[in-house]
């Protein structure tokens, strides 16, 4: 296997919010054509796509759901190839398509993701999101995701002690954030007392701690460095690009990210870096526990120790190591097939100094954390992917 | 106290089969697999064993108290169950379990309290309209 460096030439991505009237293949479409216009790579150029969705067949729309849209944008003619693995459909499709040019099966790749979540039978949705689980007893029995989520910080403020307020801060900020990304779903000015009063969801995780749900896609277009090179001013470089299931045969320690603890360590491993490295960092918060979790799975705080970087303010726009710029998928949205790609746009334009009003001060080194799915409690996949503008 | 719901009969539907059963002493109790070879024990139970492969597997009866591993309480349904519904894991000795609470409005729940196997109605089919049993768990008085 010949190793050759990867990069990013340019990314696209919709709107993300209730797409009311548009189809799943127009927002998917406009993703992938702004990533293709924004960069001198013609359809013709692109060798391979991988896109990641989770509802489309079951919503009787399209099980070439891919193909549907690349025809939109006149990409034809290649293989085009579905990834679904539950809320990190879109990152796992992009590490796919990350692995072929890495590989040097191809020079010019697609990877993207895209969902339609509103407009549909919320029975439909919901049953879309329940099948992320263990359907034969936890789902048969009213295990919900915010449950889950509930289920973690109970376990962790039992551990830890109450974090209760330092998380309505983490969806204070993301919503700071998001009224600062013209493209983010939930535009909401909201303070510590809103997320605190807002009604229970699966205690203690309370409406504002939740992510909403949300139409939306996302596209990037990756090459072999030395191509990436000709193509564009600023390559985004691939320094890692990881994922890994869960341990189900052991107990689940429910106040520990311990599947995020070991895909960190490939990722940071596979880069030669550690966390102190980072600039900026987009994880998984479809509910406020898991971002405070997530600081201690990537360890950019020792275990117990997340909700400091919250007071202390580390993880704020203009903090330390700046967290969720984008929003997050508290703010931004999570459509959960497309949420994956959208974090590596988010660090690509933070990387190229592109964000606009939510910019972190001159980063080069960004890292994306996604997670999908549960079995027994545990999660069902977390990715880790590293980028840099070297 | 009684540990089975009084609508319980032999003919009642359960959301997984086979999952629990009523013991000789007419309290229920969870099956599992135990592993010959290695011991592993899993719940529900498996035609062979995922630690080591070997089908050299039998029934196990799971232990009817353990403790609160965690939890949380739904304010927002599922068909066929009515929120608001307390669900979370339980610790059985060897092996950890899904399950939802009952009586955690009487006696609020903790992490780390010691609980009790009862079996329960679900909720409702919501195909049939009938009731669907299976385990639940539920605190314990204090310790003397
Ligand atoms: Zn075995």
């Amino acid at each position: 296997m010949t190793e050759n460096e990867v990069a990013v030439i340019n990314v696209g991505q919709s709107d993300f919010g209730e797409l009311e009237g548009q189809r799943v293949t127009e927002f998917g479409s406009r993703a992938v054509r702004e990533a293709l216009l924004s960069s001198s790579v013609e359809p013709d150029d692109i060798e391979e796509a991988y896109i990641g969705n989770v509802a489309t067949t079951a919503q009787d729309q399209t099980s070439v759901i891919g193909q549907a849209i690349l025809r939109e944008v006149g990409v034809t003619g290649i293989p085009v190839i579905r990834v679904e693995n539950a809320c990190a459909s879109s990152t796992c499709a992009f590490q796919e398509a990350y692995k072929r040019v890495q590989s040097g099966e191809s020079d010019i790749v697609l990877a993207m993701g895209v969902e339609k979540m509103t407009g549909v039978p919320t029975e439909v949705t919901l049953k879309d999101m329940a099948g992320a689980a263990d359907a034969e007893v936890e789902g048969a029995m009213g295990m919900t995701f915010m449950g889950l989520y509930g289920m973690r910080a109970n376990a962790y403020m039992n551990q830890f002690g109450n974090v209760r307020e330092e998380l309505a801060d983490i969806a204070v900020k993301n919503h700071d954030n998001g009224l600062k990304n013209p493209r983010a779903h939930l535009q909401l000015n909201v303070d510590r007392d809103d997320i605190l009063e807002s009604r229970p969801i699966s205690d203690p995780i309370r409406l504002l701690d939740a992510c909403p749900m949300s139409d939306g896609a996302a596209a990037a277009v990756i090459a072999r460095g030395e191509i990436a090179e000709e193509l564009v001013e600023e390559p985004i470089y691939v320094d890692a690009a990881e994922m890994l299931s869960g341990n189900y045969l052991e107990e689940v320690e429910f106040w520990r990210e311990e599947l995020d603890e070991r895909v960190a360590q490939k990722a940071y491993s596979e880069a030669g870096i550690g966390p102190d490295d980072l600039d900026v960092v987009e994880v998984h918060d479809a509910a406020t526990i898991g971002e405070l979790m997530h600081y201690e799975g990537l360890g950019l705080a020792d275990r117990g120790e997340g909700a400091s970087l919250v007071r202390s303010g580390d993880v704020m726009l203009d903090g330390r190591t700046p967290v969720n710029p984008s929003g997050g998928l508290k703010s931004r949205g999570h459509p959960v097939g497309a949420t994956g790609v959208a974090q590596i746009c988010e660090l690509v334009w933070q990387l190229r100094g592109e964000a606009g009003a939510r910019q972190v001060e001159n980063p080069s080194i960004g890292l994306a954390q996604n997670s999908g799915g549960a079995l027994v409690g545990e999660g069902g996949v977390s990715t880790v992917t590293i980028l840099s503008n070297r | 106290m009684r540990q089975v719901h009084p609508d319980y009969n032999e003919s009642s539907g359960l959301v997984v089969d086979g999952s629990i059963r009523i013991a000789a002493d007419d309290n229920p109790v969870l099956i599992g697999t135990e592993c010959s070879e290695c011991e592993y024990v899993v719940f529900p139970s498996r035609p062979f064993c995922r630690n080591c492969l070997s089908d050299n597997v039998s029934d196990v009866e799971l232990a009817r108290t353990g403790h609160l591993e965690t939890y949380t309480v739904a304010h927002t349904g599922q068909d066929g169950i009515e929120p608001p519904y307390a669900f979370g894991f339980v610790n059985l000795e060897n092996v950890q379990v899904y399950s939802r609470f009952t009586e955690w409005k009487e006696r609020s729940l903790e992490v780390g309290d010691q609980v009790e196997l009862v079996l329960e109605k679900i909720k409702t089919d919501p195909e049939t309209g009938e009731p669907l049993f299976g385990h639940m768990f539920r605190p314990m008085e204090e310790e003397q």
